[in-house]
């Protein structure tokens, strides 16, 4: 099972991105891909996603970020050898995974795509400047996950 | 020399805090406060706002229990439409509050307390921790996933989204409760009591090993205070205020929660954010009190569901005074909680669409109080002619537990610390006593305005050189 997994808070423009391209890519990818995949989206990361992600083969987090290039897509392995990041208010990608192999021995992909944000100011929408970028950025992340997918394959 | 510890941030509590611990010539230690070195200020923020936007801006105010908010905030502009809601929004209402404080027990039992619970509060710090417990006991860990991703699945069931559901409204909710998910709900529960009923049993065993830090915990007396029901049972949604001494005396009962300002003092001390609520008839310092599900248990005379007083029966047999025992008192809630949504869940009416009263603003303010997971929480709102919020008053139950946390911190400070060979564990004590009131600093601490700034300049000697107050 694939789970993507879309977060940030949605009232805060840019960093709603991850919640927008989750549903997004669920309808393009749910068509065509034989491994079920299943979608979860909310404001922050929490400790008991941990229990889903041990039902996953492979995890995308979908998130926002700060930076230069406005779009601009970066993309990283989740590692899994932290201790840390499951304390209640800072649960990281990393910390999620680690846990979901302390707890349940199992160890799913992780990859962490996330977005360079235009305005993270209060706004239930996406800035004008990232939503005309928003099919190009999609195109870009379904890319990534589907040469991620290919690696893990192979 | 005098000197001073200090130790910053204390880890494994909901927020930002530090506590100073002051030692005399000797090495003793002479004083020791909590301070809460974070602030909010929603009590100012939410000024100018319409009304009816409160619940979901209050819900805003924590991501650990902002449905406790939400409850509040809900009751508090119920009272500015001064309507009674239907009885099936109520019943909902007091549905997902239960989920609410199921998840957040959860959160404090296993994810923070527990590794000092299994593992000890001399072990390793590397090792203490939630990924030292799933390596020792992998059960106990996965239990406390599964109990806190229960009480938020039904929090979605419920108000569609796990964190800041804005389902609560002035009135009533937004929408009513389907029978799938009344039935995905009632799934769950046999699972969660089994759970809750296995840690429970693991918990009493392991008891005996801190009956040192038990008597510790409870070197300082204190009232207790909560709602508790016409039947004298526990109360999570309406009631009266009753308080108790440490003996469990009745000092008053009967309290309307909403003439709370008759009977509760808030004082400000320079040395944190967090204000100092205190009962008036007994001045302060001296009016302390705690709330929780310590203080609940210990104020009710039963709580309502038969698994839950069973285990009730047992704890009675414990000293009521020790905060350590809200670890435990926490554990029976969840059972209580599990039960009682159950119980709930099968009233005649809880799936009629009959759940919202519609009403303009018919008062200039409204009180809204009920119990959150961390003790008895208050929303109180004036509004002007247009429905804006005037002024807003929050006391947060953390805020409540302040001068008690204040006092325990030196209570086991002086039990443990030990300057001539400090260690970690007599830190981490101090520590553990603040986990057991599992406060959460990020909603509790919204006082603008008010915080006098205490500045002192002080010599390589520990006199006090220069001291600036305002």
């Amino acid at each position: 099972m694939i789970l993507l997994l879309g977060y940030g808070n949605s009232l805060r423009g840019d960093d709603g991105v991850g919640h927008i391209l989750a549903g997004l890519l669920q309808e393009r990818l749910q068509l065509e891909w034989q491994t079920p995949l299943r979608v979860h989206t909310d404001h922050q990361l929490t400790p008991e996603l941990v229990s889903e992600m041990a039902e996953a083969d492979v995890v995308i987090f979908l998130d926002a970020r700060e930076g230069d290039g406005i779009g601009r897509v970066v993309c990283e392995i989740v590692q899994t050898d932290a201790q840390t990041g499951l304390l209640t208010h800072n649960v990281t990608p990393a910390g999620l995974l680690s846990a979901a192999r302390e707890y349940y021995g199992v160890t799913p992909h992780g990859l962490l795509v996330s977005v360079v944000g235009a305005s993270f100011d209060y706004s239930d929408q996406l800035s004008p400047e990232l939503s005309s970028l928003l099919p190009v950025i999609l195109d870009e992340v379904e890319q990534l996950i589907r040469l991620h997918m290919f690696t893990i394959e192979e | 020399m005098a000197q001073r510890i200090v130790i910053d941030p204390v880890t494994r509590i909901e927020g930002h805090a530090k506590v100073t611990i002051q030692l005399n010539d000797l090495g003793e230690v002479e004083d020791a406060h909590f301070h809460v070195t974070q602030l909010r200020g929603f009590e100012k923020f939410c000024e100018g706002r319409p009304f009816h936007e409160m619940p979901s801006l209050m819900a805003r105010i924590c991501g650990i229990c902002p449905v406790s908010h939400l409850i509040a905030s809900g009751k508090a502009c119920d009272a500015l439409l001064a309507v009674h809601i239907p009885q099936t929004a109520e019943n909902l209402r007091r549905v997902l509050n239960l989920a609410q404080i199921t998840q957040s027990h959860a959160l404090s039992f296993f994810y923070l307390s527990s590794p000092d619970l299994l593992l000890g509060m001399d072990a390793d710090p590397a090792q203490r921790n939630i990924f030292g417990v799933a390596q020792m006991q992998p059960t106990l860990a996965r239990d406390g996933v599964r109990l806190r991703q229960m009480g938020q699945r039904i929090i979605e069931l419920l108000g569609g989204k796990r964190i800041h559901p804005a389902w609560v409204v002035p009135g009533g909710v937004s929408a009513p409760l389907t029978a799938d998910n009344r039935a995905a709900i009632l799934a769950m529960l046999p699972e969660g009591i089994a759970i809750t009923q296995r840690t429970l049993t693991w918990f009493r065993g392991v008891l005996d090993n801190y009956a040192d830090e038990i008597r510790t915990f409870a070197e300082f007396k204190t009232m207790f205070m909560g709602l508790v029901n016409a039947d004298d049972q526990l109360e999570i949604y309406d009631g009266v205020i009753r308080l108790m001494d440490g003996d469990r005396n009745i000092i008053a009962d009967g309290l309307k929660a909403e003439q709370y300002d008759d009977y509760i003092g808030e004082a400000v001390e320079p040395h944190t954010y967090l204000k100092s609520p205190f009962y008036k008839p007994m001045g302060y310092p001296d009016g302390v009190y705690r709330v929780g599900p310590l203080a609940r248990l210990n104020i009710v005379n039963r709580c309502g569901t038969p698994r839950a007083d069973e285990e009730l029966a047992f704890f009675r047999s414990l000293d009521a005074q020790s905060s350590f025992h809200y670890h435990y008192a926490r554990l029976i809630e969840i059972l209580y909680c599990f039960e009682k949504m159950e119980e709930l869940l099968n009233t005649p009416d809880i799936l009629s669409d009959r759940v919202r009263a519609h009403a303009q603003p018919n008062a200039r303010y409204g009180i809204g109080v009920a119990e959150a997971p961390r003790g008895t929480l208050m929303h109180h709102y004036e509004i002007d002619d247009n429905g804006l919020i005037t002024r807003a008053n929050l006391i947060i139950a953390t805020g409540h537990n302040n001068l008690a946390m204040d006092r325990g911190v030196l209570a086991v400070a002086k039990r443990y610390v030990q300057s001539a060979h400090l260690t970690d564990g007599m830190l981490n004590r101090v520590e553990a006593m603040i986990r057991a009131f599992d406060p959460c600093l990020s909603c509790s601490t919204h006082a603008v305005g008010q915080m006098p700034l205490h500045l002192q300049l002080v010599g390589g000697d520990g006199q006090v050189i220069e001291e600036v107050k305002r």
